[in-house]
């Protein structure tokens, strides 16, 4: 199941430099999912760094860090990914965000849109999911 | 020693597919396994423990939720959210679906709901980790002969 859908922030995403490997941060708390999530992204020729909460990202990104897309789970300690979005985008942040969560209800996953998502996907991610991510990093 | 290992791979594929077909694991497991490729050949030697242990803490933190007056259903909702990522991501999809049920009866925070739904995912659990123990070993004999 993925949501997707244009906000402000991605009409104004950068563009990519394709001969560059795609860099991707995994915002994820679950040990065994971010050693997943990590070795299926690296599958795909993407740069991939792992943090363990909302709070971390959001520090990397104050630090002066920049990724071209950022998979972000939802139930994190610390800072949740609802919260870690919205305080991205407040601070101009125009990367991809993608949500990849456990909630599969309608209704949560329309919520976390509302954060600054450009799309989201109920786990597990796969090939499929990964592959129509990255499709629609590389044509934006 | 090919034989051995090719042998090791079919009597692997021979379980991994009888436990697709009860419903106990779906393609998801298959995916994760095929990582190993683009990691290293302990992956999913691995991912097994971890998952265990995940599975067992999180059991154990809704068991004593349960246990407690008043129940705590938002803290029962957020275990339940967590066990699903981890089922669905390795493609225990009973377990998966399980947590589903789990998940209704805390929405409609109905106790003894609660309480049967724990106990079906613990039997689905027993029945997974048998499986995975066999899966388990014969990975680390299949790794071992690779080396």
């Amino acid at each position: 199941m993925g949501f997707g859908k244009a906000t402000s922030s991605s009409k104004a995403m950068k563009i990519i430099d394709t001969e560059k490997k795609i860099s991707v941060l995994i915002v994820e708390d679950d040990p065994l999912i971010q050693k997943i999530h990590k070795v299926m992204m690296a599958k795909f020729g993407t740069e991939v760094q792992v943090v363990a909460n909302g709070k971390e990202v959001v520090d990397l990104y104050r630090s002066g860090a920049s990724f071209d897309l950022i998979l972000m789970d939802f139930e994190m300690p610390i800072m949740d990914g609802f919260e870690a979005t919205k305080e991205l985008r407040s601070m101009g942040v125009t990367s991809m965000i993608v949500g990849v969560t456990s909630r599969s209800q309608d209704s949560e996953i329309q919520a976390f849109m509302k954060s600054g998502l450009n799309a989201c996907y109920v786990k597990p991610l796969n090939a499929e999911k990964v592959t129509a991510v990255l499709n629609e990093l590389k044509n934006n | 020693m090919a034989t051995n290992r090719e042998a090791l791979n079919q009597q692997l594929q021979q379980i991994v597919n009888s436990l697709k077909e009860q419903g106990i694991l779906d393609n998801q497991f298959g995916i994760v396994h095929s990582l190993k490729e683009y990691n290293s050949p302990f992956f999913l030697a691995e991912m097994i423990p971890m998952f265990s242990q995940n599975v067992q803490t999180i059991l154990r933190d809704l068991t004593r939720t349960l246990e407690k007056e008043p129940v705590n259903y938002y803290d029962l909702e957020e275990y339940c959210i967590k066990l699903k990522g981890c089922t669905s991501s390795i493609g225990a999809r009973r377990m998966a679906l399980a947590c589903v049920t789990l998940r209704q009866a805390v929405d409609n925070k109905n106790k003894d709901g609660c309480d049967s739904a724990l106990n079906g995912m613990r039997h689905e659990y027993q029945n997974l980790q048998s499986s995975l123990d066999i899966i388990l070993e014969l990975e680390r004999r299949i790794v071992s002969h690779q080396a």
